[in-house]
């Protein structure tokens, strides 16, 4: 069905690299999400396009045991994203991505905290991969 | 706060006599009417009118009544007519004085300032005799509250 | 204000308009008379202006600018229509709240006084049925300035059925957003803790500040709840308390205390505390206060920025779990965080500059168990990207990290460690796309890895990295250990091929799998994590679903034998009328990771507006392994213009020694139309016609 290479001239992927520049991050998934984003789609200071995003975390508990103990937590996350030009704010493209990651907390609470933190991370890495996945798909409207 | 009549001097004579006054005059006898044009004014007692052009019918010389001397029946101003009346004023296109029935017809544009009030409307029927005034037609009025608290 | 509009003129429009010699002025046939901001619509007015009054009849509608409408069949006011009486009178606020009255008398810009009064925020039909609730009074004043309703000899009325009487009843208004007063009430029942009513009482303090003392009396328990909130110009703080004399632990006072806040500081820093902690370890979940099983207090000073992100804080926690002792669980954490990502001109790429600080303490003594640590660790790592061939991304880093370990309370460790640990990798990606047939969009990525780390530190004991996860969010990373505790060692190939599908009509499908192959075994993973042996569990993900509407995530491990090692789902759907939410959890038993038996559940959270009024909402958590429920819930809301009733019901099965199964009901029952129950412009009935 006709695969060619995103990232050869005239590619999708080709066509976004270098020129999208995300909003500055305010908090520390922000940051973690930015700076997987800009190792993917390539760090730029003069891009003529603006990334904005909100991102929506929500811990669960899982894993209940029955003496009420909670064996494992899910980390829920939505990356809400909209791109405008540099200067104008109609939004040329805008959507939502979602993703979730889980880590144990049967470990000893310092265990724990480390899961989390490294759960909190990877969850970053799938919300900027899938960010950029999605954009790729939309390049054509990015012109 | 004195006694502030609804419209004009409340001691009005209605009886009194009609001077007209005007740049110049035309008499027709047969028809007992009298054209007055060019900055006409009518005086009776405190009440002044003043128009472009009024026409004036007389009274028809009744010779079974000999007592009630000749007069004026009806003044019929056009062209923008001017009122005034004890420190109330009105204004309409035209106005029909019915002396006998002390009744002045204004109508077209009626604007009628009546004490602090100031009303608008397509006609106004004021009632010399016992200062009455009824204003007809999408009436506008604005009521200026005296400083009265 | 009032006095400027006093004296503004009355502005008059009406059919007819008679001049009376006594300054009487007689307006007739649709009368519109306006004052400034306020508005009268009537069929006659006779304005007497010696006496300043005004007389009006037929349909009268006054509007005075605030959302306060006055319907009269007739009514003597003032000519500036402050003063006066309106007969056959309906006062509405907010275009919500309704007052019918026989008379009704406004004294003053301040007070309106109605008598014989019937109020109700329900949409009132012509048919004479009675409105869903409504309260009549002898008597009801609405003082405009306090903003405050008066009720005397109020009866409140369920469909016309008298349910409750008070000679005296004070209500804020409409437009009241922080009056002093009482809540709605809510009768709350359970197992544990009987029958009872808490009873909110809400008192604002200053602008900026405000304080809920809520009691909750019961047959087993006698509690005082409290929530203070302050916003600052730069943050807010919220505290929730609780005190408890009740009958399940007789000699001893219960309380908790869960405090947080944060602030935003000069030159983009952030700081951030909370605080948790109760004095028994089942005392939040017996309340229902929270379902956390360890307590975190923490305080935290962070600032990030595009190109820096810099931490330092400390940790208190204590452990409620009938499994775990505070002192062998470590309780203070301390911990320092910088890293700087630089763009060096001559080289192209990335570099990276970290240093992390961190010390964790146990009060026990005992060797191993009561084991301190006291880390630091600094890295640098450079990386770059080429676009090379026909549209391969080649992508370089190398780096090395080091620091040092240092123990207490641990024989294992004499004294310090120090270690240096070089890594490197070369990463290709090859993303490929394609147009569908019917206009999808189709992206095929290829990624092959060959990564090499040296770690030669053998002795340093495994404490924090004891959870390793496997997904695609460190299919691609050098160390999977979530601490620096433990890093991957030896040459090791990572592989991912990722197929996704956007349907041009919004659907979306994605599907990927990855692999570790390692040049030698690593025994330090434990078996359900994927990742020991030689060649790890294919790690495997897929995503189907709507783009903007239902999405199903799923992620699995599947050993050599395509046999499921773990599962983890969860379907999210937001749809107009609610939201269903789903989860699947399935662990293999793992000592390593301290799960001595298999985990399997479902949970699902539901909520759907099934009819106009009607809100159901269901809440359900299942424990295949030991089949039974461990917690299921239902919620049941009635809410139209004007009354909200929500009653739940919910069970928990789950028990320790010192907790039991409870089952909890909650009613709650609230008028719109007063500011303590606001309705969120709900529905609206309509009349039957």
């Amino acid at each position: 069905c006709g695969l060619k290479p995103s990232l050869a001239p005239g590619g999708a992927a080709q066509s976004l690299f270098g020129r999208l520049r995300a909003r500055e991050p305010k908090t520390r998934t922000d940051y973690l999400f930015v700076r997987r984003f800009e190792e993917r789609i390539g760090l730029t200071t003069t891009g003529d396009l603006e990334l904005d995003y909100t991102l929506d975390i929500e811990r669960k508990a899982m894993g209940i045991t029955s003496d009420q103990t909670t064996s494992r937590y899910m980390l829920a996350g939505k990356a809400t994203y909209s791109v405008r030009r540099t200067g104008s704010d109609g939004a040329l493209a805008h959507g939502t991505v979602t993703a979730f990651t889980g880590y144990s907390a049967t470990g000893s609470t310092v265990a724990t905290q480390a899961a989390q933190t490294d759960a909190m991370e990877r969850l970053m890495t799938q919300l900027a991969d899938l960010t950029v996945a999605r954009l790729t798909a939309e390049a054509t409207r990015l012109k | 706060q004195g006694m502030q009549t609804a419209f004009g001097a409340s001691d009005q004579n209605t009886d009194a006599p009609i001077e007209v006054v005007a740049d110049s005059l035309e008499v027709n006898d047969t028809a007992n009417t009298a054209v007055f044009v060019g900055n006409v004014e009518i005086v009776q007692d405190k009440m002044r009118m003043t128009a472009p052009r009024v026409e004036v019918t007389y009274r028809e010389d009744d010779a079974s009544t000999p007592e009630i001397e000749e007069g004026i029946a009806k003044v019929y101003a056009t062209g923008g007519v001017t009122m005034t009346s004890g420190g109330d004023a009105a204004e309409g296109e035209t106005a029909e004085y019915n002396v006998d029935s002390d009744y002045v017809l204004l109508s077209g544009n009626v604007l009628l300032t009546q004490g602090r009030n100031v009303l608008s409307g397509n006609e106004a029927k004021i009632n010399l005799a016992d200062n009455t005034a009824q204003m007809t037609g999408r009436v506008r009025t604005i009521i200026n509250p005296g400083s009265k608290k | 204000q009032a006095t400027q509009t006093e004296d503004a003129p009355v502005y008059l429009i009406a059919d007819q308009v008679f001049l009376d010699g006594e300054d009487l002025l007689v307006a007739s046939g649709h009368v519109e008379a306006r004052q400034g901001e306020r508005r009268l619509i009537a069929e006659k007015i006779t304005y007497d202006q010696t006496s300043d009054t005004l007389t009006i009849e037929g349909s009268i509608r006054l509007e005075d600018g605030s959302n306060t409408v006055v319907l009269a069949d007739s009514a003597e006011l003032s000519d500036d229509m402050r003063e006066g009486i309106l007969r056959g009178a309906r006062l509405i606020l907010e275009y919500q709240l309704q007052m019918a009255a026989v008379e009704m008398q406004r004294t003053g810009a301040r007070y309106q006084q109605l008598s014989k009064v019937a109020v109700t925020s329900c949409h009132v039909c012509d048919d004479g049925k009675p409105p869903l609730w409504q309260i009549r009074a002898r008597r009801v004043i609405h003082d405009q300035e306090t903003r405050n309703i008066y009720f005397e000899g109020a009866q409140l009325r369920v469909l016309d059925v008298p349910v409750f009487y008070l000679p005296k009843m004070r209500l804020p208004d409409p437009t009241v957003k922080r009056a002093r007063g009482f809540l709605i009430p809510e009768i709350v029942s359970s197992s544990t803790l009987g029958t009872g009513i808490r009873t909110p009482y809400f008192l604002p303090i200053g602008d900026h500040a405000d304080l809920t003392v809520s009691p909750l009396l019961s047959a087993e328990t006698k509690t005082v709840e409290l929530r203070y909130r302050q916003a600052f110009y730069n943050g807010d703080i919220e505290i929730n308390a609780a005190g408890s004399q009740d009958t399940l632990r007789q000699d001893v006072g219960r309380s908790y205390v869960f405090a947080d806040g944060k602030f935003q500081l000069p030159e983009k820093f952030r700081l951030q505390f909370d605080i948790e902690t109760t004095s028994d370890s089942t005392y939040l979940q017996d309340y229902d206060y929270s379902s956390k099983d360890r307590l975190d207090s923490a305080l935290l000073l962070t600032r990030d920025t595009r190109t820096s992100s810099f931490g330092l804080g400390g940790t208190f926690f204590e452990t409620l779990r009938s499994s775990e002792e505070n002192d062998t669980q470590a309780s203070r954490v301390g911990e320092a965080r910088y890293e700087l990502r630089m763009t060096p001109q001559a080289i192209g790429g990335e570099a990276r500059l970290g240093f992390l600080m961190h010390e964790h303490v146990r009060d026990s003594r005992t060797d191993i168990v009561g084991r301190d640590v006291q880390r630091v660790a600094s890295s640098f790592d450079w990386r770059r990207s080429w676009i090379v061939g026909n549209g391969f991304d080649f992508q370089l880093l190398g780096g090395a990290t080091t620091g040092y370990f240092d123990l207490d309370d641990d024989s294992t460790l004499r004294e310090r460690t120090d270690y240096t640990i070089p890594y490197a990798s070369a990463t290709l990606r090859w993303p490929l796309e394609a147009v569908g047939a019917q206009g999808g969009t189709h992206l095929l990525e290829p990624v092959i890895q060959l990564a090499w780390s040296k770690d030669d530190t053998t002795d340093i004991p495994n404490d924090e990295s004891t959870d390793v996860e496997f997904d695609s969010g460190n299919l691609f990373s050098l160390s999977r250990f979530p601490a620096p505790d433990q890093t991957e060692d030896g040459l090791r190939a990572n592989i991912g091929l990722g197929w996704t599908r956007w349907g041009a009509d919004g659907s979306y499908s994605h599907l990927s799998l990855g692999r570790v192959i390692r040049a030698e075994k690593d025994n330090r993973f434990s078996g359900s994590s994927g990742l020991a042996g030689l060649e790890s569990d294919w790690l495997f993900e897929t995503q189907i679903g709507q783009v903007e509407g239902p999405m199903l995530t799923a992620r699995s491990l599947l050993d050599d034998h395509l046999r499921l090692a773990k599962v983890e789902a969860q379907l999210g759907w937001e749809f107009n009328r609610g939201t269903l939410d789903a989860t699947y959890l399935w662990l293999d038993k793992d000592t390593q990771e301290d799960r001595d038996s298999e985990v399997s559940e479902w949970t699902l959270g539901a909520n759907y507006q099934f009819a106009e009024f009607w809100t159901g909402a269901v809440e359900w958590r299942y424990d295949l392994v030991d089949d039974y429920t461990s917690k299921a819930g239902l919620g049941l809301r009635y809410e139209n213009e004007c009354v909200k009733v929500d009653l739940s019901a919910s069970r928990r099965f789950t028990s320790s020694d010192n907790l039991d199964p409870s089952t909890t009901v909650g009613l709650t029952v609230s008028l719109s139309g007063f500011s303590a129950g606001r309705s969120s412009g709900a529905v609206r009935q309509t009349c039957k016609t």
